[in-house]
């Protein structure tokens, strides 16, 4: 019998290194959904905003972007830069969607921001008797430098803040989160939840995105550098838990690194407390409770910060000072009143996104109660004593102010990396690899989320995504007003104050009207208020105001349309320009008489 | 020279190079770069380095929040003495990536 022998013949293969194929796609993916949000045009029309416009592509991209994702957790140890990638994508996916789909930055708080340090820029001193904003000058005085040394039109930089500022939290929490667990995919897991969970839309151009992304810097520098461990003994005397307290031992060895730890987190503060009014007191609220639980080593930094904050409004801000406490206590009622039952008004469309927003919230703090009860304990390094006190330190701040009824949404932010770390914790609970069915069950959650996001914080984009014509009505604003004439808008989503800030004086309908009973007294009143001007006003009532007035149920369309018939036909008022998507009236000043 | 001399002194030399290059104008979007560069990360980068913090993203990511907040606290300064213009806020972010780099330097290895 011949034997064959088999000769192996040398092959010529080609292997893709690991994880560069899903990247490709994922990158891939992100540019479809890129693409196709470029393709949408304002006005968005849907009461719910841009997730019933978006294309089928669009979704399927988010979509990929999702599963990706889980499929890459369900490995023990996941690809070190894949998720890194995937995160990336994921930010300009979801934050970069209306800048993508319009040239220009949506809400109208951006202009505003603009036109703050433009007027810092042309004055080059600051007057803190304009408004509260001069009062806090840092963030201000920081995009001066920036838009005059880049050379870039300050809309640029505000249309693409969002995912240049989605990016710098996501590092900043990447570095607080690691400090937590050893477990990357629970780092991971936690960045994901946090960028597909936070709708609450304060990355735009604005001191608080900046001070957000100070205040995590400051948290990993505390937990990285100033932590503190104690032993596992617990007293509940006075005297045991103050000695408990006093035995903790500083888990960096070097001192010479935890005095310049310190120097950081000082310098940090102090630009907090300069650039914006709540940070500073979350700060505060978040680095006492570490301090007091014996988290962190530097127990005089409460001190520090509380000194600073005190002495800012004492002296700088005491101009803004009289007259507006920067806390009073309202009350927890009074706080949900302002934060929540007050949104619950308008079209249906409206309310529908009002409820997915809470439906999206509440789902993360469900996740992070199942986080609490049944993630893996972890002996003395269980991290989830410490997320629990940062999760809940922001809570402190929420019956003192109700911050223009919005103080419900800024816990929730700044809460937001801790009840994501937990519901991450709840979702990896006690499996070390993912099976099958529960990298399906996560890439399903995901994507659910993802679309959550997206009716979430594109939701308002009837009224917060300008026209073309809506800009050039609101320059034609500043072209056609004598220079000090009082400019009024019908209500705050309109793109002006981005120049002559200080120049003008500013006011909405929506203001005056606040206690008229009909739309023919609203109209006196704005009229009234116009002729009392030494030059008159002019009068802009845009596409956007009326969307949002009608969708928040403030008013109804005929009510607005009746507004502007009444204005139009009084004395002294003439159209001075129209377009498709806005109207401009000038009203002239009443007669000096001798 | 060691490497990490090496990085200091480049460190040094854009603290002095990149305000001079701003001062003396430059095309988009080499301007933009140039400018990002020295308000986001080059001050923050010198100072962060010289005080020995962990890996490269906590270096990378203090450096960014470091150089901002300089740059913010230089130019509300300015703001306050009245004494405000961009290229005077750049020239002071220059000095202190220059003074942090020396020291840098001048440290024993």
């Amino acid at each position: 019998m011949v034997s064959v022998e088999r000769v192996a013949q040398p092959r010529f293969t080609w292997t893709v290194p690991e994880g560069i194929l899903p990247a490709v796609i994922a990158v891939s993916a992100t540019v479809v959904a890129g693409y196709t949000a470029s393709t949408l045009e304002t006005p968005i029309t849907s009461e719910v905003g841009l997730v019933a416009v978006l294309p089928p592509a669009y979704w399927i991209g988010i979509v990929t972007l999702n599963v990706i994702f889980a499929v890459s957790l369900g490995r023990g140890r996941p690809n070190p830069w894949l998720p890194a990638v995937l995160l990336g994508c994921l930010v300009v996916a979801l934050y970069g969607a209306a800048s993508l789909a319009t040239p220009v930055p949506r809400a109208e708080v951006a202009w505003r921001h603009i036109g703050i340090a433009d007027t810092l820029l042309r004055n080059g001193q600051l007057d803190p008797g304009l408004d509260a904003y001069f009062n806090w000058p840092g963030f201000f005085a920081l995009l001066a430098v920036l838009s005059s040394a880049t050379g870039l039109p300050p809309m640029q930089l505000a249309l693409w803040a969002p995912v240049v500022n989605a990016l710098l939290w996501l590092a900043a929490l990447g570095l607080v989160v690691r400090t937590l667990t050893t477990d990357r995919r629970l780092v991971w897991l936690t960045l994901w939840l946090f960028c597909l969970a936070n709708w609450i839309d304060q990355d735009y151009l604005a001191p608080q995105a900046f001070g957000f992304f100070l205040y995590l810097v400051v948290l990993a520098l505390l937990l990285n550098f100033l932590g503190a461990r104690t032993s596992p003994g617990w007293s509940w005397s006075p005297a045991g838990r103050l000695g408990w307290w006093r035995e903790r031992l500083p888990t960096d060895p070097l001192a010479a690194r935890r005095v310049a730890a310190l120097l950081v987190v000082t310098v940090l503060a102090v630009v907090i407390v300069v650039s914006h009014q709540l940070t500073p007191f979350m700060l505060l609220a978040s680095v006492t409770a570490l301090v007091a639980t014996g988290r962190v080593w530097a127990s005089a930094l409460p001190l520090v910060i509380a000194v600073m904050v005190i002495a800012w409004l004492v002296y700088p801000a005491s101009t803004y000072l009289a007259g507006h406490p920067p806390l009073f206590v309202n009350g927890v009622e009074a706080a949900a009143a302002a934060n929540v039952s007050e949104r619950l008004a308008g079209t249906a469309g409206h309310l529908l996104v009002v409820r997915i927003r809470i439906l999206l919230t509440g789902t993360i703090w469900i996740l992070a109660a199942a986080g609490v009860l049944i993630a893996r304990r972890r002996g003395p390094h269980d991290a989830r004593p410490v997320v629990l006190v940062l999760a809940a330190a922001p809570f402190a701040l929420l019956p003192a102010q109700s911050y223009g009824g919005e103080m419900l949404m800024r816990v929730n932010l700044f809460s937001l990396p801790f009840t994501a770390f937990l519901a991450a914790s709840a979702l990896l609970a006690m499996q070390p690899v993912l099976n099958h069915i529960r990298v399906v069950a996560l890439a399903v959650l995901c994507s659910v989320l993802a679309v959550a996001s997206v009716s979430s914080r594109y939701g308002n984009a009837q009224f917060d995504m300008f026209t073309a014509a809506e800009i050039d009505a609101a320059k034609r604003l500043y072209e056609l007003g004598p220079a000090d004439a009082m400019l009024i808008a019908g209500g705050h989503p309109t793109p002006w104050r981005y120049r002559e800030y200080e120049q003008h004086r500013y006011r909405t309908v929506q203001d005056i009207c606040e206690s008229a009973p009909d739309a023919a007294i609203c109209a006196q009143l704005v009229h009234a208020s116009a002729r009392r001007e030494q030059s008159g006003a002019m009068v802009l009532l845009n596409r956007a105001v009326k969307s949002s007035l009608v969708m928040q149920g403030a008013m109804s369309d005929i009510e607005i349309d009746g507004m502007e018939k009444t204005l139009a036909r009084l004395p002294g008022v003439s159209k001075a320009f129209e377009n498709e998507d806005a109207r401009i009236y000038r009203i002239e000043p009443y007669r000096q008489v001798g | 020279m060691k490497r990490v001399e090496w990085i200091a002194a480049a460190t040094g030399i854009s603290g002095l190079g990149l305000p001079l290059l701003l001062a003396a104008g430059l095309p988009q979007p080499l301007r933009a770069v140039v400018a990002f560069a020295l308000i986001g990360f080059v001050p923050g980068f010198a100072v962060t380095r010289l005080l020995g913090f962990g890996d490269n993203v906590m270096l990378v990511v203090v450096s960014i929040a470091l150089s901002l907040s300089l740059t913010a606290a230089v130019s509300t300064l300015l703001l306050s003495l009245t004494a405000w213009s961009w290229l005077r806020c750049v020239y002071v972010l220059g000095a202190i990536t220059l003074v942090a780099s020396a020291v840098r330097l001048g440290r024993p290895a």
